[in-house]
């Protein structure tokens, strides 16, 4: 009687293992386990009993591992994790660029402030640590500056809505640039071509010194004009750099993209998508709100229920998702395992 | 698998297979024995170690049979794992005599008491 007692109790504990490898060693265990316990005894060795549980629980969670990622990821990581910061580094000093309806081009809505700038030069020093392979400095750099942002979106996000939107998208950015570092750390990518580097820092630092310059505070611009022809020149110059400068960034990060192997650069697109998505969500989203005095000269587009903090939150992962979704599933999974569970030869 | 050192375990293990074919709870006993009492594996961990064994190649099942109604799967070493426990024996060997080796250079106040079959060449009476 106290023979079947304790192989229940046994059994019970043979239940923590995956049903394809009790199916294969079940019984053959527990001859084992009762042949050591001897005659007489009702409960299980605790060491026994301890080492089935644990040695069940592992083949479950080693069963449950994902499959091993595919490397394209990490080099496509190894490239974000370098144009992703020169891009932080242009929108370091104004929080969104957004349309304003009376100009009827894009303005940035902050002037050059000095912190602004100082995290624009952080995270041009990420990009470089990430050009020279320095990928746990350049880890280190993007997880603080994403604690900072991260920081800065709780406190703005308690004073308006605007603020959320405006830092709600680097916030993402940030997050997917700190992402790509962990995952590049042991990529063995060559990095970006020293020419498209070059081309999108000289932008990226142009763009970063935009504000300063339409604000007056770099050159007199059109504060400081002598006349109304000079004044509207110097505007001019401001929408057209406004609007060739983010095109420029985007064309050079596009040529970058397409040059990638196949693998490499869907997944480019995946995290670029996700990114690009939540700013133009943002921009629109934001600028609804900010119109909301000029609503007799310019209908308002909100506030809406699209333009609340959730649905903001809820785009980049959505497009996260859809993007890796859209990748064909040979390219999720190549290295997908066999059911590494069952071992070979086992006996139901 | 080939290029990982074993574990005690997996090759005191190895080591009662190398005697013949051993089904499991014999295995438990003959490691018991082996390892001079120092070693006793519990059920779980070592399955594990025969899985893992046999994903290697280096074990495989040679009978099975049922013994007071319960099962008996006996196992086997391969050639593979032949070669794989001699590969092993000799690293060992290698470095315990450097380990002893090393221990004969220390200053007499600090030397251990080695015994006599541990000493190197020239001690080995």
């Amino acid at each position: 009687m106290s023979q079947e007692i304790l192989e229940r109790r046994y059994r019970r504990l043979l239940a923590c293992y995956p049903a394809a490898y009790r199916a294969a060693y079940g019984e053959e265990m527990l001859a084992v386990a009762m042949a050591a316990a001897g005659p007489d005894r009702r409960w299980p060795d605790p060491g026994e009993a301890a080492d089935l549980i644990l040695t069940g629980l592992r083949r479950r969670l080693g069963s449950a591992r994902p499959a091993p990622l595919n490397p394209a990821w990490r080099d496509a990581a190894g490239i974000a994790a370098v144009i992703g910061p020169i891009v932080m580094a242009a929108f370091a000093v104004a929080p969104l660029p957004a349309p304003f309806r009376g100009t009827g081009g894009w303005q940035y809505f902050a002037s050059a402030s000095f912190s602004g700038i100082i995290v624009a030069a952080l995270w041009s020093a990420v990009a470089v640590a990430g050009m020279l392979r320095w990928r746990r400095l350049a880890l280190a750099g993007s997880c603080a500056l994403s604690a900072g942002l991260i920081y800065e979106l709780a406190r703005g996000a308690a004073r308006d809505p605007y603020e959320f939107g405006a830092l709600w998208w680097k916030v993402v950015s940030a997050a997917l640039i700190t992402g790509s570092a962990l995952l590049a750390l042991k990529s063995k990518q060559r990095l970006l071509s020293w020419w498209a580097a070059t081309a999108t820092a000289v932008i990226a630092m142009l763009l970063a010194v935009l504000p300063a310059i339409q604000n007056g505070q770099l050159l007199p611009g059109a504060a400081g004009a002598a006349s109304f022809t000079e004044m509207n020149s110097y505007l001019q110059l401001q929408t057209l750099l406004h609007r060739a400068l983010p095109a420029g960034l985007a064309l050079v990060l596009l040529v970058v993209v397409a040059r990638q192997k196949a693998g490499v650069r869907s997944r480019l697109m995946v995290m670029l998508v996700a990114a690009a998505a939540t700013f133009a969500f943002d921009l629109a989203a934001v600028s609804g709100i900010l119109t909301i005095e000029d609503a007799v000269n310019y209908p308002p587009l909100g506030p809406g229920w699209w333009q609340s903090p959730a649905v903001m939150v809820a785009v980049p992962v959505l497009c996260f998702a859809v993007g890796v979704i859209c990748l064909t599933p040979d390219e999720r999974r190549p290295h997908r395992r066999d059911s590494a569970d069952v071992p070979r030869g086992g006996m139901a | 698998m080939a290029d990982k050192a074993l574990q005690e375990p997996a090759f005191l293990v190895l080591t009662s297979l190398a005697g013949g074919p051993q089904h499991g709870y014999g295995l438990v006993e003959d490691v018991l024995r082996v390892s001079d009492r120092q070693v006793r594996l519990h059920t779980g961990t070592l399955y594990a170690i025969l899985d893992r064994l046999r994903e290697g190649g280096l074990i495989e099942v040679d009978r099975e049979e049922i013994v007071e109604s319960r099962l008996r799967r006996y196992y086997r070493l391969t050639n593979a794992g032949a070669e794989r426990l001699a590969a092993e024996a000799e690293r060992m060997q290698r470095n315990a005599s450097a380990a002893t080796s090393r221990l004969q250079q220390l200053p007499p106040r600090v030397r251990p008491d080695l015994r006599p079959g541990l000493r190197p060449e020239g001690g080995m009476a």
